[in-house]
């Protein structure tokens, strides 16, 4: 018994296909995290092709090198993706099973900000780091002090990936003789291992911080090179320092090589430029699309540390079973009726997951869809159900037969997203009113005009629409559709003259159910309003003669 | 005061009061200002602003901090040592301030004086007859000072 308990366990998740596919990975890499994680994914025992990289010798076995390559199409889904690749010579095709953005960061130098140009004296982090390396970073004069200024989230926000950069520069160059380093700073960001430490020891080793909260320093030039004045936020007197080096900080920005990877994911767009959205629903290096995963830059991660932890990151999430079917609440994958199918492609624009793809109709993939069914919803034809119209009948019907059964009059019908209002209500009880007729839908994006409309049709007081938070629905715009809806929905009954109070939206969490609680006692307070003013409106006409 | 020149500064003025006894710390001063705020000197004489001596220190505006009359001001108190929450201890380093001030030659006249006067009279005051009359109602013997033995024990 006990066994076969544990087996099951094992058994419901379907195993990974043994086909040569998905044991393929594809990652886009181009510095040494890329070259990183297509070793450790090597050593996992992955087949990998990086594309982007560097010396071919480094490269460990079971790494196929692509090093000038660029991604150019992605057609597929998880475990079975068809990736075009475009080298100076010719283009490939390839089948992967996954593909991990792992570009570096795109790095620019602010000189714009602080209208300085590049010269001798001026220089970006990345220069000194370059000079560093090689040895000839400074001109030292031997006799006399060697002051190297930095600039540091002086103008706009700053990045603490970035300040350790700075950190690392100023403590190699404190270890090459008498020079003094000054940090002006604005955005002093800290919020990284380490870093609040380091920068204290910094100090202490006699670097000088100006941290400004006026306009900060002016620059000016001299036959010298830069000249910058300011006024000393502490003292309140007037300053100017000629530095021997002007380092120029820098921003890191996601990399421009995601094109194909946006275009696979329609929702991509709400993301952009990065890969995925900042979301719960999406936790670490998972994007929105099943097979796709982002790692540092591309999910706008710049500090090293947690880079490394991307890669561990997507080691556990590729040897982590295929994606099951859905949990038993949710429907089935949706079926498209091939005769009814126009091709229009609303549906594969539409889809958050991208897990739409056609060819004589469209077709969803079973492993990318999360049965959200905002395509169902969207299709003009109605050629898409998401549940066989055998198991379950149609949502309006389903809408009537609760309101008929329990009698409507005086009823709220409530749509409930499964991920967020749903286990809301459950933490609710009936404390809400025996007044509620709650109905769960997959997500709150999927609630129609008819849909609503049909439940005022079958007799419902009001109606409340209850989604998640924006910015943390699990198909990135389910809340934003219906939000829109319950809007169009109250334009219609206020030219049908009733009153548009009676239809509202709400986002919730699971863990927030007062906000639902709130705002169903206020839909029961508007609609009791409504009632009054409409039965005295009703007897005026009615009795205008005869009451006195 | 004028504009301050940074390049014209003594950079390793700062690593000089840190190590002079007592001014070690002085480069972990983050300029919170609970020293200036806990300071009785700051309420009567503006001038003397730990937090300010501090910053010219670690500026290197070393003439101005040493050739100043205000760092005589400390009344070494310790209520700014009792408040730095980076343990600058700041009356030490103040100490150690003084005594780079007076190795670099620039006592203040006042202090020169109260020196000729220990050396006259074993004390920054004189006792005359005054204090010798209270001293006889309270039944205490009259002081009566040793001059030429004073200057031998300095």
């Amino acid at each position: 018994m006990k066994a076969s308990a544990i087996e099951s366990i094992f058994l419901t998740r379907k195993p990974r296909p043994k086909e040569d596919a998905a044991l393929r990975v594809l990652v886009l890499g181009g510095d040494q995290t890329g070259m990183d994680l297509a070793s450790r994914l090597a050593v996992e025992g992955f087949e990998v092709l990086l594309v982007g990289g560097t010396a071919v010798g480094q490269t460990s076995e079971g790494v196929d090198l692509f090093p000038d390559a660029v991604l150019e199409e992605i057609q597929g889904f998880v475990g079975g993706f068809e990736v075009i690749l475009r080298t100076r010579r010719d283009r490939l095709t390839e089948r992967v099973g996954f593909i991990v953005a792992a570009q570096p960061a795109r790095i620019v130098p602010k000189y714009e900000q602080h209208s300085l140009t590049k010269s001798r004296k001026v220089i970006s982090l990345s220069d000194l780091e370059a000079g560093l390396r090689t040895g000839n970073a400074l001109e030292q004069p031997l006799d006399e002090w060697f002051h190297a200024a930095f600039l540091y989230g002086l103008k706009t926000e700053s990045q603490p990936a970035v300040f350790a950069r700075v950190l690392d520069a100023i403590e190699k160059l404190q270890g090459q003789g008498a020079i003094q380093p000054y940090v002006f700073t604005r955005h002093l960001k800290v919020a990284a291992a380490g870093l609040e430490r380091r920068y204290r020891e910094c100090r202490e080793r006699g670097t000088l911080f100006f941290k400004f909260d006026d306009a900060g320093p002016f620059f000016d030039s001299s036959p010298n090179g830069p000249v910058m004045t300011f006024t000393d936020p502490l003292l309140h007197l007037e300053m100017d320092l000629e530095p021997d080096v002007l380092v120029v900080d820098e921003e890191l920005l996601p990399p421009t090589m995601l094109e194909p990877l946006f275009k696979s994911m329609p929702s991509s767009r709400f993301a952009a430029p990065f890969l995925k959205p900042e979301s719960t629903r999406f936790p670490g290096v998972e994007t929105p699309k099943a097979g796709i995963l982002a790692v540092g830059a591309s999910r706008g991660v710049f500090d090293p540390e947690i880079i490394r932890g991307d890669i561990e990151a997507v080691i556990v999430a590729l040897k982590r079973p295929m994606p099951e079917p859905m949990q038993e609440s949710l429907p089935g994958p949706p079926e498209v009726d091939p005769g009814k199918c126009t091709m229009c492609l609303t549906c594969v624009r539409l889809c958050p997951h991208g897990a739409i793809s056609f060819s004589k109709h469209a077709e969803a993939d079973g492993a990318t869809c999360t049965r959200c069914g905002i395509c169902a919803e969207e299709c003009p034809m109605e050629a898409i159900k998401l549940e066989p119209a055998s198991q379950q009948p149609e949502m309006s019907v389903r809408i009537r037969n609760c309101l008929v059964h329990t009698g409507a009059a005086g009823k709220i019908v409530a749509f409930l997203c499964s991920r967020s209002a749903a286990h809301a209500m459950e933490s609710i009880g009936r404390q809400i009113g025996e007044n509620l007729v709650p109905i769960p839908v997959p997500c709150a994006g999927t609630v129609g005009l008819t849909h609503i409309l049909s439940a005022f049709e079958s007799g419902a007081d009001g109606v409340i629409v209850a989604g998640c938070f924006k910015g943390n629905c699990a198909s990135i715009y389910g809340t934003l559709l219906a939000e829109d809806r319950v809007g169009q929905v109250r334009g219609f009954l206020g030219e049908v003259g009733i009153d548009p109070g009676r239809v509202m939206f709400v986002s919730t969490a699971s863990n927030t159910p007062g906000v639902l609680v709130h705002a169903v006692r206020n839909l029961e307070l508007t609609i009791t309003r409504v009632n009054n003013v409409e039965q005295c409106e009703k007897s005026q006409k009615r009795g205008s003669g005869a009451i006195p | 005061m004028s504009r301050i020149k940074l390049n014209t500064l003594d950079p390793s003025f700062k690593h000089r009061v840190a190590r002079q006894p007592g001014g070690e710390a002085i480069r972990a001063c983050f300029a919170c200002k609970a020293c200036s705020a806990a300071c009785p000197i700051s309420v009567v004489d503006k001038r003397y602003d730990p937090r300010k001596i501090i910053r010219m220190a670690l500026l290197g505006m070393k003439k101005e901090v040493l050739e100043s009359d205000f760092i005589w001001l400390c009344s070494s108190c310790y209520g700014c040592h009792e408040v730095c929450p980076q343990n600058v201890r700041f009356t030490e380093v103040m100490f150690a301030i003084k005594n780079l001030a007076v190795a670099e030659a620039c006592v203040p006249p006042g202090l020169t004086g109260q020196k000729a006067l220990l050396k006259q009279r074993g004390r920054l005051y004189e006792v005359g007859e005054f204090e010798n009359e209270k001293r006889e109602k309270l039944g205490l013997p009259p002081i009566v000072e040793h001059p030429e033995d004073y200057d031998r024990l300095l």
